[in-house]
């Protein structure tokens, strides 16, 4: 009899020990550092770039994320608690009704068109209801830049001439290459975008919607593989890497009502140049250059391409001749190998994570072995300290899965004071809103974050 | 051999059983034909108590034809009172008083003509007053039929005096003031009479030089006693009577194993030549006593003997089990099964006794049993089914895998939370993390299994528990005499 009545207290003791609670479950994941942002139905690789821009409201973000054929905007709201599920998406398929930008473009306080906020997500030929192309006054067919602004309107940008000549009989798909850039901080946004397929580079002061085409290169070179902005007091300075060869940066400058000119560039390692982006990492002024080849990020200093004057047709300078402020490779972290594969970064980005001095540099690394899962993809944070890239720790998902390629896009996204990472992961078809990081401080920390 | 001179002194006491009625013929008949008067006295008593009471009549008168003994005419009568054949049975017990003028319950058949005289005056005038007459009812005593006692001796011609028992368990004093006997019947051998039911001491007188005899008769109903006397010539014999508990006691004459034939069953007397003699008095169950007396001429002895019980008995065990062991005080006795003797287990000292008895699939047994003294005890172990523990052991093992699951559970629940604890705490843990599912999944698994495995624990517990039979029992029957002198036990009562 005693041994039965042990049993049963045995069985109570067990059920007492060994977790009988599951709604310590719901107090552990309710409200977590890491928010999935879903990909609406029918939807996929979702996460191949973003975007940020500000709300109607103009004090909210709203994110927009490139999938294989549409773009998905969140309402990022102004803290901790986005919209999970999409809000608008807008389809673009890769015909020559539209094809994606491998980078979408957030503009605030668009100017140009007059709207509070809008991303340029692609080149197409509008058509009517019945699916006819619009024609000009020329009875060509028209060829815009697509732009998507505020909630739901669709706004567009005029192209060159050249460019829209070409478009319409040229066959186009979703291969075909063409990219956008802008300026990383807010205020008068200028857009250049490039087209290599056509040979086009454009750009758009910000104020004039009116496309500016930029020198051609020697040799029929084709600029666009990647592009960026360096913004400094007078003027721009644009940063286009050339496909062929692909270890080359070629830099415009565009000040205020002058002739944009081609004014230097600078050579690298193989497949130099196939990411640039732009930030503040020194103490001047000017923005700096994020460069990536296969294997490292070099920040050039934004102060050395604007000292730059055209001098004929520029010869090319080698990165190691370069003012370089710093460089970093892949990192291997805790539960982390960001080394595992090749290349190392599909995007980087700066970011102020920490709401003071200089940004921080971002790396999305989809190749990273997260946990031994292959390829669950990672983002590296790194802090200019000394003159060296210092990580600072890594974002991944605790639900990383192999082939889930975190980090294949970049964006950071405002939160208050400080810019919080969102990382796409095409793999997993989501969007991951990464609210805590170890630069994070303590006043902005929000309940999400330990 | 001054036993050579003795004619004899056998007194041959042959209780036959033939059934029924006795007649007393006129007193010069001579006894004839003993077995015929039997069959008809056994043909009429076996239809009287079949029921069968005008043929059982018949039957009766026809005896009387061929042996004209009154007991038949008596018999015939009785059978008709039954048979309500008032004026025929009036007509036989008128007749039974004509021929046997002296017959000693005279009185009480001419009672009993008169009673039937009015019982059929009332019929005739029920029926003349068209009303229906009420049967005759016979009382028991009058239902008796009479057993028919013949004495002869040898040599014929003594005198014999029939003696009825009227105070029970007195003794037989020839002094003529007896208030425990009453003479009943005198008449010369050979003699025959129609006795009722009772204790009876026939006493042969002197006859010229042979001696007188005498001997205690027991007439049992529907019987016919022949008794056969061998008288003494001479003053060479003495008497002696035995009495003793048990009354079935038997007594052995200069036997002193008793392996011989028994001198008589008590209470028995009987004449005994003069000298020494060994009395051994036995009786089953028993401890033998033996007397030695010496008897003079012409001497009478009564003895009287209480036995007293053996120190040891028998247990006589049996089952409603299909087969059982036994084991009494700790060791083993043996197996019983059905169909065979109930176990037997002998000369066991008298007292308590632990018997254990085991069965398959039976409740074990066990209990005191009182053994005792001189007497079989029958025990019945009454063997109850072992309730069928297969559901409980059913539930305990699904219970145990159950808590073996939950166990299982519930660790793998908390590995799982620890692990989002701690992504959570390195800031990596996303929403719908699949683990958190999963730990809840676990952890109400874990609880189901647990809640599953005390339910089913408990149930198992009640069910290994519980037992709506009563336990096996002894059922103790009734005593039993010894059927014969069991042997001494050994040391120790054991068996």
């Amino acid at each position: 009899m005693n041994r039965h009545l042990g049993f049963t207290g045995c069985v109570a003791v067990m059920c007492t020990v060994l977790g009988c609670t599951w709604t310590r479950f719901d107090d552990v994941t309710d409200n977590p550092p890491v928010e999935r942002l879903e990909a609406p139905n029918g939807t996929s690789s979702l996460g191949i770039s973003m975007a940020t821009y500000p709300s109607v409201s103009g004090t909210g973000t709203i994110l927009a994320v490139a999938a294989s054929d549409r773009v998905v905007f969140y309402d990022l709201g102004t803290g901790t608690d986005p919209s999970q599920t999409a809000t608008n998406s807008q389809s673009c398929v890769g015909d020559n009704s539209c094809i994606l930008s491998r980078h979408l473009v957030g503009l605030g306080a668009e100017t140009m068109t007059g709207n509070l906020g809008c991303v340029a997500y692609g080149l197409g030929i509008p058509k009517d209801s019945s699916g006819n192309p619009l024609l000009d006054t020329n009875a060509k067919p028209r060829v815009e830049l697509w732009l998507y602004c505020e909630d739901s309107k669709r706004s567009s940008l005029q192209l060159p001439q050249s460019l829209a000549d070409w478009f319409p009989v040229h066959p186009v798909s979703t291969q075909t290459v063409v990219e956008f850039a802008t300026t990383r901080h807010s205020g008068t946004q200028p857009l250049v975008a490039a087209m290599s397929d056509a040979n086009e580079l454009w750009f758009y002061s910000g104020t004039d919607a009116t496309p500016v085409q930029l020198p051609a290169l020697p040799n029929s070179q084709s600029a666009g593989q990647a592009l960026a902005i360096v913004s400094y007091g007078t003027g721009y300075v644009v940063a286009a890497s050339s496909s062929n060869p692909a270890d080359t940066v070629w830099f415009y400058q565009i000040d205020s009502g002058t002739v944009p000119v081609l004014t230097s560039c600078i050579q690298g390692p193989s497949q130099f140049g196939r990411l640039l982006a732009t930030g503040k990492f020194d103490a001047d002024d000017i923005d700096d250059l994020l460069v990536a080849d296969t294997t490292t990020v070099y920040l050039i200093a934004g102060s050395s391409l604007v000292a730059q004057t055209s001098n004929g047709t520029p010869t090319c300078t080698s990165i190691d001749s370069a003012q370089v402020i710093a460089k970093v490779g892949c990192s291997e972290l805790t539960d982390l190998n960001g080394c595992a594969g090749q290349p190392f970064a599909a995007a980087i980005a700066a970011a102020n994570l920490d709401g003071t001095g200089p940004d921080e540099l971002v790396i999305g690394d989809p190749n990273s072995v997260v946990r031994g899962e292959n390829a669950a993809g990672a983002v590296f944070i790194y802090q200019l300290q000394g003159g060296t890239f210092s990580v600072k720790g890594g974002l991944y998902v605790s639900s990383a899965t192999a082939g889930d390629r975190l980090g294949t896009s970049l964006v950071a996204a405002p939160v208050g004071k400080v810019e919080t990472v969102m990382a796409g992961s095409p793999g997993d078809n989501s969007v991951m809103a990464f609210y805590c990081n170890s630069l994070l401080p303590a006043e902005s920390k929000s309940a999400r974050c330990p | 051999m001054w036993l050579g001179a003795v004619f004899s002194i056998l007194i041959g006491l042959l209780t036959l059983t033939i059934p029924k009625t006795a007649s007393a013929a006129p007193k010069a008949r001579e006894i004839t034909s003993v077995d015929s008067i039997r069959r008809f006295m056994e043909k009429g008593q076996a239809l009287f108590v079949a029921g069968q009471y005008s043929k059982s009549a018949e039957v009766f008168e026809t005896g009387y034809e061929m042996h004209p003994y009154s007991a038949f005419l008596f018999n015939a009568g009785v059978a008709y009172e039954k048979a309500d054949r008032l004026a025929d049975a009036l007509s036989r017990f008128k007749k039974y008083a004509e021929v046997d003028p002296n017959a000693p319950d005279r009185a009480d058949v001419q009672k009993r003509i008169s009673r039937i005289e009015q019982a059929i005056a009332d019929q005739n005038q029920a029926e003349k007053a068209g009303k229906k007459s009420k049967p005759q009812v016979v009382s028991i005593e009058e239902s008796a039929t009479k057993s028919l006692v013949v004495v002869e001796t040898e040599p014929p011609g003594a005198e014999v005096h029939f003696y009825r028992q009227v105070t029970a368990d007195a003794p037989f004093r020839a002094t003529g003031n007896d208030s425990g006997y009453k003479l009943v019947f005198s008449a010369t051998a050979p003699a025959n009479a129609s006795l009722d039911v009772g204790k009876y001491h026939i006493v042969v007188d002197k006859m010229g030089d042979f001696n007188a005899s005498e001997s205690d008769l027991e007439v049992v109903s529907g019987h016919v006693h022949q008794l056969k006397l061998n008288l003494s010539q001479g003053a060479f014999m003495a008497y002696l009577r035995v009495t003793a508990t048990p009354k079935q006691a038997r007594v052995f004459l200069d036997d002193p194993t008793g392996e011989k034939t028994p001198w008589g069953t008590v209470p028995h007397g009987e004449l005994v030549p003069t000298g020494q003699h060994e009395v051994l008095i036995t009786a089953p169950g028993y401890v033998p006593v033996t007397r030695s007396l010496t008897f003079a001429e012409g001497q009478k002895e009564n003895i009287a003997v209480e036995l007293v019980r053996v120190d040891f008995g028998t247990l006589r065990i049996d089952s409603n089990a299909p087969q059982i062991q036994v084991t009494v005080d700790g060791r083993p006795i043996g197996t019983w099964s059905t169909g065979k003797p109930p176990l037997e287990v002998e000369a066991l000292e008298a007292g308590p006794h632990l018997v254990s008895v085991k069965s398959p699939k039976r409740k074990p047994l066990q209990g005191m049993v009182v053994v005792p003294r001189g007497q079989v005890q029958l025990v019945r172990a009454h063997m109850v089914v072992t309730p069928p523990r297969g559901a409980a052991w059913t539930q305990a093992i699904i219970s145990g895998v159950l808590l073996g699951g939950g166990i299982y559970l519930g660790l793998e629940s908390n590995r799982l939370y620890d692990e989002l604890k701690t992504d959570r705490n390195a800031a990596i843990l996303v929403r719908d993390d699949s683990r958190g599912t999963r730990g809840k999944v676990y952890s109400i698994g874990a609880d189901i299994a647990f809640l599953g495995s005390g339910v089913l624990g408990g149930l198992a517990t009640y069910n290994f528990l519980k037992d709506p039979l009563p336990p096996s029992r002894f059922d103790i029957g009734k005593l039993r005499e010894f059927d014969s002198q069991p042997k001494t036990p050994a040391a120790g009562g054991a068996p």
